[in-house]
């Protein structure tokens, strides 16, 4: 240290001892009350928190570890943390907003770890609870209300270059006036490596065939996912449910059938022979009483081929959307 | 050869003097030099080196001065800003760029104590920094608007014209050096790339055709902006002007 301060300038060394107290300076502005635990996610532990600097409001704070590298915090974290920031001057109203980042500073030296904080506003409760507590089938117009509002999240997301990879009804929340929004996107390269460190099964009810077959993928993976929660919107049931990623394809095959063998993408593991040439099924049959539009557009959504999918803005302009009820 | 006059000695004899002693400048004073050096010396983009000016000045906006050491702090908006703008830094060539600028004619670090502590330090102040700018780090470029800007006005002029000044070089100059100053944060990105323009014009002596066949309330940049008035645009022009009454050294 005194080297150092003796080379760059005069009144360093109390200088430098403020610099390296980082987490001093952190704890002694302490601006959340942790209340408890809202849940634990492959991605992290999710507190409900009270910030005690706008009167107390409730917020739900993710804690993510990022591993510190040789240079610092890596330039992929940095870069989509600030790119969150940059999506929050947007304020959309189906984004769930990003209020603060904060760091821990607990662990900064030890184990070349930093804990941040991702301060998001409180919504209370998730469509995977809000679908379980619904008394009886959601009405066609509170259907295609939050249809639409998830697909305005999705083309938000989509047209600002960042996929969310991992939509489900656990991250899509629901606000008391019956709003949806999009949850736990954009840190895609951040959870990646955070990922491997947790053993929580991560559900792959929603993953579409190019991300269970290991291949390329784009923001047609959010379409597919989408699809299966528009369906379960209808059904209150997920659409397609399996417990491991070979299960999972022979439900979506048995649904929409197996592609043709020149649609199989190249350099797949997997030949489309390991699975039977099952016909596609009509999804009228699985999604009973269902609005024609909206069927038209789940289909239109859940097609094998990425490039042959509808895009979340085809979805919004759909007839489904811009047409009057018939009713 | 008593006779002749060693220009190669006074040139750089010259050049000796220029170089600034970051040293001897009372407090922050060479602070925003010391980031241009280190950032053209790391060969980082103009674009870059005015977001590590920026991340400074926003940094001590909220923080005192007297609290942290100005050119670790410099260092690390240097490495931010690298971040932000996918062109990274090596902390390690952050540092000894850093050390070198300070210590003129020393050598690299060696991997001792210094170093050791110098790269914690700056290390550690990215984190601070990132902190206190709340992870905002996209700063809204006055870059690109000059830039779109001067590709407009290049094809309202006379390519003659155009040619015989340098109007973008010195409306390029104007903006990077306006980011010695703090002021540079109280306007928005558009205005100032408007404020560089008009002032490379009247320093050049070049005025926009047919801008003489106005209205007296309207002006040629109201195309690119409309909200900046001209009263406004003269103040940030006064400001970007006073960067160059506090030069260290004037050459």
């Amino acid at each position: 240290m005194s080297a150092t301060s003796g080379s760059s300038s005069s009144q360093s060394p109390p200088v430098m001892a403020s610099i390296g107290d980082v987490g001093a300076l952190f704890q002694t502005a302490k601006k959340y009350e942790e209340l408890n635990v809202i849940g634990t996610g492959a991605y992290g532990t999710v507190y409900k928190a009270r910030d005690l600097h706008n009167g107390g409001q409730i917020v739900a704070m993710k804690k993510v570890k990022v591993a510190l590298t040789e240079d610092g915090i890596p330039l992929s974290t940095l870069r989509e943390i600030a790119l969150l920031r940059q999506l929050e001057a947007y304020r959309h109203p189906n984004i769930v907003r990003l209020l603060d980042v904060c760091h821990g500073g607990q662990s900064l030296e030890r184990d070349h770890q930093l804990i941040l904080f991702l301060v998001f506003e409180h919504v209370e409760q998730d469509l995977d609870s809000y679908l379980k507590r619904a008394p009886g089938p959601l009405s066609e117009n509170r259907i295609r209300s939050m249809s639409y509002d998830i697909l305005s999240g999705v083309d938000f997301l989509h047209s600002h270059r960042i996929v969310h990879r991992d939509l489900k009804p656990h991250n899509l929340l629901v606000t008391s006036t019956g709003r949806v929004k999009l949850a736990d996107f954009g840190l895609a390269k951040t959870y990646d490596t955070e990922m491997k460190l947790t053993s929580v099964v991560v559900t792959l009810w929603y993953r579409p065939p190019e991300v269970l077959l290991g291949i390329s993928y784009n923001t047609a993976v959010d379409v597919w996912s989408c699809a299966c929660v528009l369906a379960q919107l209808h059904t209150r049931a997920p659409l397609l449910q399996a417990d491991c990623d070979s299960q999972q394809l022979h439900c979506i095959f048995r649904l929409i059938g197996r592609p043709p063998r020149h649609e199989w993408p190249e350099n797949v593991a997997i030949v489309a022979d390991s699975f039977p040439d099952y016909p596609p099924q009509d999804l009228a049959d699985v999604l009973p009483r269902i609005h024609p539009h909206a069927l038209d557009m789940i289909k239109g959504m859940l097609v094998f081929d990425p490039a042959k999918r509808l895009t979340a803005l085809d979805c919004l302009e759909h007839p489904y959307f811009t047409e009057e009820p018939l009713k | 050869m008593k006779d002749v006059i060693d220009v190669m000695a006074l040139q750089s004899n010259r050049r000796e003097r220029r170089l600034v002693d970051y040293r001897g400048g009372p407090g922050h004073s060479l602070a925003t030099n010391f980031i241009f050096e280190c950032g053209i010396k790391l060969g980082l983009q103009p674009a870059t080196v005015a977001t590590a000016a920026i991340f400074y000045h926003k940094f001590f906006k909220e923080a005192d001065k007297n609290d942290y050491d100005c050119y670790v702090i410099c260092t690390s908006c240097l490495c931010a800003a690298g971040k932000s703008r996918d062109e990274p830094v090596r902390l390690r060539d952050a540092v000894n760029v850093a050390h070198n600028s300070i210590n003129r004619g020393a050598g690299p670090l060696e991997l001792g104590e210094e170093y050791w502590s110098w790269r914690g330090a700056v290390a550690q102040a990215e984190l601070l920094v990132l902190r206190l700018l709340g992870f905002n780090l996209d700063a809204p470029s006055p870059h690109r608007y000059l830039l779109h800007y001067l590709r407009s006005l290049q094809e309202w002029f006379p390519a003659s014209q155009w040619r015989s000044a340098p109007i973008a070089r010195t409306a390029m100059g104007f903006l990077q050096d306006f980011h010695h100053s703090s002021s540079i944060l109280e306007y928005r990105a558009p205005h100032i790339a408007v404020a560089c323009l008009t002032l490379a014009l009247h320093v050049l002596g070049v005025s926009v055709p047919l801008a003489a066949t106005l209205d007296d309330d309207a002006a040629w940049y109201s195309v690119f902006t409309k909200d900046l008035q001209k009263e406004k645009n003269w103040e940030i022009m006064e400001k970007i002007m006073q960067v160059y009454s506090k030069e260290p050294e004037p050459i």
